[in-house]
């Protein structure tokens, strides 16, 4: 049974008639009292119950039945077929843009305007909400449409709404579809869906694009439109005046030392707020402490530490504990840290193919490594334990065994005079590889600064811990680890602090887009689906006349 | 007395001044304008006439005889004492009628005015539970005891109380008659030991023909019974064809009792008193 007296307005103003009439009947009842001369020459009770009954339930007369049909039959004309045609009405799938251009002026507040307008003329569809970022995201699917200020909260750095349509078409097929957005559409907007715009055209100065490296900022801010401007920029205390042209966009480096940077754009009546701001981590991270052991020969020895001094990832500090151990495969123990096995084959095993060297399976330490004109001297018949990575025909070259907590074991199939492998570009980069790769996978997240369209991952191995408290400025949440080794979370904007009992890490999120920020492009624009709206509502019209007559039908006896 | 009743028995009052009761046969006494025959305690000289064959020889008067010899005989008009007992059903049914206590009061006036420009010796009875004379019966004005709250009808209570009626009489009976008792009880005993009776029967149209409603709850102000009943067609068409069982049956017992049966469309009578029906039924003339 549908919940239409409830849901629908005008179907619970109708549904209100009846203990209306029930009330007035037995009201009249009540207060009607005659005086008559001669109560003998009337008939006995005919409105009583059977004797003996405990309530005293009286028979209504025909005519309360008569007008109780009639509105009932009245209320289905105005009230079923709202709902027969809001059930057999497709679906309407609304997509959001999420992106922050639509906190500027009141586009948002004319968006949901628009929609509430367009849900009210069915209002038990099924509704669909979608968020369209950088990926669509289904935020609600119910036969009601939801409190869209309160859900609907843009400031993604970019929306996708072709992706967006595509996921709501997949999502629900055979329904209707609404975009909901602030620019003209840049692609075809097919038959079955409306398309609504409801900018204006701002003059907007924003931070375009944010990035740090240990103490080093670099800023760009853009002047989008026609008219010069000036701001106060403010990074964290330290502040300067900044003078644009027209569409001026410049680049600052700033410096500051201290862990966090938040940014400050100050401008005057500024149509959007978000893309004023950014905040930014310290990123630095240590090097890599590599020890290399005594038994690997020494002109191997020399040119991995020429490698180590010219590589800020990479260090030899004797005093500190390595995170990377280069040793003879000969001395293959097991051990928790990661390491650089060189097998080194003896001078008459040792040879070199014309073959070409080959990656086998993709990983990030071969990244970029030039394989070309390399003279790689190895012993073809030697089996190399682990996922060959490199191989020249069936020889493995470079193979790698993963370990507990991230680390591995890096197998090298390379004698001792090295070929020209330590004089090729391929060294220098297949070392970088590896000192990014131990780094990004040490405990923590795998960077400082995030971007809205990436995720944070957090790194859990070699940590001890269960739970880790996630902060943001509006909320303080307890993430239960699950013995899991990586965390990845949703990146949104601002900072967010991550706690377990030993570390403490901070992560910045920011919604920066140059594209975003140009509001010159925002525009009104309307493509409506009006034929089938129009059909479904002449159908409406027709069942609620039907009704209605059948109604009137009931009462004409009433008055004959 | 409420100015509504004061005003309608004023206008009953001016209405009667130029009537009186009929002149009945058999009367206790004759009507007030004849001339007595016979000598009786209160003789009063009216005229001479011829003598004529037959006359009593003891009437001549003799000295006009003597001085005239003309033979003229003394007639005196006889003081006699015709009576008139009207009884206004004061019972609390007749309240319930729109306009029945002041037509039964106003038609109570009207007839005690006629009966006493006819030189009737009248009587006014309230009938209340007790059955009561009012002091001034022939000044409407003055009556006292109008309320119309009995709880017994004359059709319960007459049977005690016709008793204290002298005989020989005009009644009348001023009533809706609607009562369950049998009517001939009430007729014979009413009609025992009078010359005349007339039973004046006082009803409105929508007692007779009441209109079809909703559902009420009736009420009988004497006896306080009460019946929810849904007033639709069926149920009117019920109490339509009881009526008229009912009045029939007074109609018939009426007859039988040599009651002479006057129905009055109260309501009217109440908003314009008029003497249309009591001339019709040759009740009263003008005088």
């Amino acid at each position: 049974m549908p919940t239409f007296f409830l849901d629908n307005p005008l179907g619970l103003v109708s549904a209100i008639a009846i203990p209306i009439l029930v009330a007035l009947y037995f009201w009249q009842r009540k207060a009607t009292s005659k005086i008559v001369p001669a109560i003998f020459l009337w008939p006995a009770e005919n409105c009583s119950s059977d004797a003996g009954a405990k309530w005293k339930i009286t028979r209504l007369p025909l005519d309360f039945y008569q007008f109780l049909l009639a509105i009932i039959l009245l209320i289905l004309a105005a009230a079923v077929p709202y709902v027969v045609t809001n059930q057999k009405f497709p679906p309407l799938n609304i997509i959001l843009d999420d992106s922050m251009s639509m906190q500027a002026g009141k586009t948002k507040e004319k968006a949901i305007d628009h929609i509430e307008s367009v849900a009210r003329k069915f209002p038990q569809r099924r509704f669909l909400v979608y968020l369209a970022g950088h990926k669509p995201t289904l935020i609600h699917d119910e036969s009601k449409l939801p409190n869209l200020a309160q859900i609907w909260l843009p400031g993604k750095s970019n929306a996708d709404l072709k992706a967006a349509l595509a996921f709501a078409k997949n999502n629900c097929p055979n329904a209707e579809y609404i975009i909901v957005t602030d620019h003209i559409p840049t692609f075809e907007i097919p038959e079955d869906t409306a398309y609504v715009a409801f900018g204006k055209s701002f003059n907007n100065l924003a931070i375009v694009n944010a990035k740090r490296n240990d103490d080093k900022i670099l800023l760009e801010l853009a002047n989008a439109g026609d008219k010069q401007a000036n701001a106060t920029l403010l990074v964290n205390k330290a502040q300067q005046q900044l003078d644009f042209k027209p569409d001026e966009q410049k680049s600052l480096v700033v410096k500051c030392d201290e862990p966090i940077a938040e940014i400050h754009l100050k401008v005057q009546d500024d149509p959007l707020e978000a893309d004023n701001y950014a905040i930014l981590v310290n990123d630095y991270k240590p090097p890599v402490n590599v020890k290399i052991h005594d038994g690997i020969p020494e002109k191997l020895k020399n040119a991995i530490r020429r490698t180590i001094q010219t590589n800020i990832n990479l260090t030899e500090k004797a005093d500190a504990q390595p995170e990377l151990i280069i040793e003879p495969a000969s001395e293959d123990t097991p051990h928790s840290t990661s390491r650089i096995l060189w097998y080194l084959p003896a001078d008459e095993s040792a040879a070199i193919s014309d073959a070409p060297i080959v990656p086998v399976t993709a990983h990030p330490i071969l990244d970029g490594v030039p394989l070309g004109n390399l003279i790689w001297p190895a012993n073809h018949n030697q089996q190399i334990p682990g996922t060959t990575l490199l191989a020249q025909a069936s020889t493995t070259l470079l193979a790698i065994q993963n370990k507990q907590n991230n680390a591995f074991d890096l197998t090298i199939n390379l004698h001792q005079s090295l070929g020209n492998v330590h004089r090729n570009p391929a060294w220098p980069t297949l070392f970088e590889n590896i000192a990014q790769y131990i780094k990004a996978n040490r405990p923590g997240p795998t960077q400082a600064n995030y971007t809205d369209n990436e995720s944070i991952q957090l790194n859990l191995h070699s940590i001890d811990t269960t739970k880790i408290t996630h902060a943001t400025q509006n909320s303080k949440t307890t993430i239960n680890t699950d013995n899991s080794k990586k965390i990845v979370l949703e990146a949104t904007n601002g900072l967010h602090q991550f706690t377990t009992e030993s570390h403490t890490w901070n992560v910045a999120v920011n919604t920066l887009d140059p594209e975003e920020s140009d509001l010159t492009n925002a525009a009104s624009f309307k493509k409506d689906i009006a034929t089938q709206i129009k059909f479904r509502q002449a159908t409406k019209s027709n069942f609620a006349w039907l009704l209605a007559l059948l109604a009137i039908l009931v009462l004409i006896p009433r008055f004959n | 007395m409420t100015s509504t009743v004061s005003n309608i028995i004023a206008t009953a009052c001016t209405m009667a001044q130029n009537i009186k009761l009929a002149p009945i046969r058999n009367a206790a006494g004759f009507d007030g304008t004849k001339i007595g025959r016979k000598s009786g305690n209160a003789l009063e000289f009216v005229e001479y006439r011829d003598y004529q064959q037959g006359d009593d020889i003891r009437r001549l008067d003799w000295n006009i005889l003597a001085r005239t010899d003309k033979l003229l005989v003394k007639q005196y008009a006889q003081e006699i004492d015709p009576r008139c007992d009207i009884v206004i059903d004061q019972s609390a049914s007749i309240q319930a009628g729109e306009g029945k206590p002041d037509a039964a009061l106003a038609i109570a006036a009207i007839l005690a005015i006629a009966a006493d420009n006819a030189a009737f010796s009248t009587t006014i009875w309230h009938a209340h539970d007790n059955w009561t004379k009012d002091p001034f019966p022939t000044t409407p004005e003055n009556w006292t005891n109008l309320e119309f709250n009995a709880t017994l009808s004359p059709g319960q209570n007459a049977k005690f109380h016709l008793e204290k009626i002298q005989k020989r009489g005009i009644r009348f009976i001023i009533s809706d008659f609607l009562w369950p008792q049998n009517p001939i009880e009430l007729l014979q005993a009413f009609a025992n030991g009078a010359i005349k009776t007339v039973a004046i029967q006082l009803l409105n149209p929508d007692e007779i023909n009441p209109p079809p409603g909703g559902i009420a709850t009736l009420i009988d102000p004497e006896t306080n019974e009460r019946r929810l009943l849904n007033l639709d067609e069926k149920t009117i068409g019920s109490y339509k064809q009881a009526i008229k069982n009912h009045l029939e049956l007074w109609n018939n017992a009426a007859i039988m009792t040599g009651t002479q049966f006057i129905q009055v469309n109260a309501e009217a009578f109440s908003k314009a008193p008029n003497l249309e029906p009591f001339l019709k039924a040759a009740i009263i003339q003008y005088l």
